[in-house]
């Protein structure tokens, strides 16, 4: 299981899949896009997350989207169900820390 | 470079477990060239920080990867919870690093020293595997020669080809598949709307069968088109129409202009192609027999199956005596051949392999350096050891730490060492590409490093497994009589060689590496399993050289009971040492073996053919 809250790069990635199905590259880029150059996730760094998300059923592999050009080498990701249920809860955590926060501050 | 970038990338892969490594290598490769193609096509190049980045993410996932793998193996055999072997592992890393911070200057020095030491290697070698070691990009390409006419008379080696006899030659030879010439020119090309000086070939026709290459598009010249006053048509090669057409596959069929003559574009010549030369566009010859206009051309042949230099020199000889006889030209010059590399390469091997020898002489002289410092440390330490140890601290787990450490260091040496290395080499290969034929690649072969690698890594992982469960002198089974496990210490060379000859042992590896490194490089072939047996003798003289710097002794578990033990390393070392020995025997004389014999045999030749002539 993983603990709540996840580690900021799973969440992340589940984000950047949110939207649509992505290769390995176009989440890395998906990411710099969300966290503004923030984060840059490194091969190894990515693809082990990505073992993990899968291993915990939160993404899937999926076959490359049509229009998009076939490579054995490029791997389509995508969110499950149980993914998109859990980085909903994910992000409500998060908002109700920012709402604390914000009260405080 | 791009090719050997990605090598590195997919040696530094081997660091992660299979499992991991098979089912997710692939997508990262393909991730690392992207980032890559990215990253030069922003800054012009990678930079020695976006390796280090990469070096650092890979480094820190394998052994995450590893200590989960190892946790599960644990787990699933009910001995320790996962996260211990982790947290020792973490433990002993940060403790590591702590020593280290608190010697800045010492482990400043070690790795500086070892940076030095590895990026020259790096570099030099680099450019001698580019030089020497790869094969040239031909199918069958040892059956490949260059040929020439040689005139002692005038005082010249090579004075090119004269095409009538080039045409007599490939008519009546017997001991060629093929033979073709081509040579070189310059020119305006206007496409319309702008104009550009190039450098163009003219080949024969048949330059493709020789060679074996195949356009990537539409054909070659053929016979027909390669006569005087032929069509005008040409091919582009692959870099040409990369950079000018952007791979556009519309663009055969389509005119170009050069000095105001019509071409038409008929096919792509494969990036091989730039063995030849570096020219854009290539031409037909468009020679003919009766052509006057001296000796120019370069060219090359491919020998019939089992036809040796030797006959084919002779054949090329006999044709061109009866020439002589026939027609009364042409009696001042005389064929010759050699092989491909040596023609080009062979007055630069000898300089380069100085060079390597030299770099690997300053490798030595760092390496002896960072044992003197390592030394001068342990002393200083034992105190600390020994406090540690009346504490109650577990031996192995003293031994863990050293190691660690060492390793740590020795980890963030070969990081910075490789990466200034690539980044030097690439200087270096910048500065003095004009001087080498164009076909040179200089790529890192990650196999030959790989391999160091992988024996280094088996030869310090058995030994640590040794070393965590038997204690010296015990052994495993007991009662076995003809070979069982010992934990041994040996201070002496391997099989227990030279006992107690001490700090000697730290430098003389260092000199057998060098000297079999010379001694490879005066070997004629370029046999892949002469890498394959350096690299194994290279790791398992790292090996045994880890355990003699960090622990004084090497560790020796293997034994035979009624011969000396010996380890993992010493194995590699002997099998290495018996490839390079059985290899010297059996080795095939290849078309380089003719180094000095063609030139020599040529001129004596033609002092005969000369004779003749005038009888």
């Amino acid at each position: 299981m993983i603990p709540m809250p996840m580690k900021p790069q799973w969440f992340q990635i589940l984000l950047a899949l949110a939207r649509q199905p992505l290769h390995g590259y176009g989440i890395q880029r998906a990411v710099m896009a969300l966290t503004d150059d923030q984060m840059r996730l490194w091969p190894a760094m990515l693809y082990r997350s990505l073992a993990t998300l899968e291993e915990e059923g939160l993404i899937g592999q999926v076959p490359t989207p049509a229009g998009e050009p076939e490579d054995e080498r490029r791997q389509y990701y995508a969110l499950t169900d149980a993914g998109r249920e859990r980085l909903r809860q994910e992000a409500g955590l998060m908002a109700q820390w920012v709402r604390a926060a914000e009260a405080e501050l | 470079m791009s090719q050997g970038g990605d090598g590195i990338y997919r040696a530094l892969l081997l660091l992660f477990p299979p499992g991991f490594r098979k089912e997710r290598g692939q997508e990262m490769e393909r991730l690392f060239a992207d980032m890559r193609a990215a990253r030069v096509g922003e800054h012009g190049s990678e930079g020695a920080s976006f390796w280090l980045a990469v070096i650092w993410d890979v480094v820190r996932g394998a052994v995450a990867e590893w200590a989960a793998l190892l946790g599960r193996v644990t787990r699933s055999a009910g001995t320790a919870a996962q996260g211990e072997i982790m947290s020792v592992f973490m433990a002993d890393l940060r403790y590591a690093g702590r020593q280290i911070l608190r010697q800045p200057l010492y482990a400043g020095m070690i790795l500086v020293l070892m940076t030095v030491g590895i990026a020259g290697n790096a570099a030099v070698f680099r450019i001698f595997n580019g030089l020497f070691l790869r094969p040239l990009p031909f199918d069958e390409a040892t059956r490949l020669v260059d040929l020439d006419e040689t005139a002692p008379a005038w005082d010249l080696e090579y004075v090119g080809i004269a095409y009538p006899d080039f045409a007599e030659w490939r008519r009546a030879n017997r001991t060629f598949e093929g033979m073709a010439v081509y040579t070189g020119g310059g020119g305006n090309l206007s496409t319309g709307e702008s104009a550009e000086r190039i450098s163009y070939v003219q080949a024969s026709h048949d330059l493709d069968d020789v060679l074996r290459l195949t356009p990537t598009l539409g054909r070659f010249f053929t016979e027909a088109e390669d006569v005087p006053d032929g069509p005008g048509v040409a091919l582009l090669t692959d870099g040409f129409w990369a950079e000018r057409f952007a791979r556009d596959p519309g663009i055969l069929g389509q005119t170009l202009s050069l000095d105001g003559e019509p071409l038409e574009i008929i096919g792509i010549l494969p990036p091989a192609a730039r063995f030849v030369s570096d020219a854009q566009v290539w031409l037909p010859l468009q020679v003919g027999e009766d052509a006057t206009n001296g000796w120019y051309l370069t060219g090359v042949g491919r020998l019939a199956d089992g036809a040796t230099p030797e006959q084919a020199l002779a054949d090329l000889q006999a044709i061109h005596k009866g020439m002589i006889e026939s027609r009364d030209v042409n009696e001042i010059t005389s064929p010759v051949l050699a092989s491909l590399r040596d023609r080009y390469l062979g007055d630069q091997k000898l300089g380069a392999g100085f060079l390597l020898a030299a770099v690997a002489m300053v490798l030595l002289i760092a390496c002896a350096n960072i044992a003197g410092l390592m030394l001068a440390r342990s002393f200083s330490r034992a105190t600390e050891m020994s406090v540690r140890l009346s504490l109650g601290a577990q031996r192995s787990r003293l031994i863990a730490h050293l190691l660690t450490e060492s390793a740590l260091l020795a980890g963030l040496g070969a990081a910075a060492g490789t990466a200034v290395g690539v980044w030097g080499s690439g200087l270096l290969v910048d500065a003095m590409t004009d001087q080498f034929p164009p076909w040179v690649t200089f790529d890192l072969d990650a196999r030959f490093f790989g391999f160091s690698v992988v024996v280094i890594v088996a030869d310090q992982v058995t030994k640590a497994a040794i070393r965590a469960s038997l204690h010296p002198g015990e052994t495993w089974p007991e009662g076995w009589e003809l070979i069982r496990l010992s934990h041994v210490h040996n201070t002496g060379a391997a099989f227990g060689i030279l006992q107690g000859a001490g700090t000697f042992l730290v430098v003389a590896p260092f000199l057998a590496i060098a000297a079999i490194t010379v001694f490879l490089l005066t070997l004629p072939t370029h046999s892949r399993w002469y890498s394959i047996a350096l690299a194994a003798i290279l790791g398992g003289a790292v090996g045994n050289l880890i355990d003699r710097i960090r622990l004084g002794h090497v560790t020796d578990f293997i034994d035979p009971t009624h011969y000396p033990s010996f380890n993992l390393a010493d194995s590699a070392i002997v099998l290495g040492v018996l490839t390079i020995v059985v290899l010297s025997f059996f080795a095939p004389v290849e078309v380089g073996a003719s180094d000095g014999e063609p030139a020599a045999s040529p001129e004596g030749a033609s002092d005969d053919v000369r004779q003749e002539a005038r009888t």
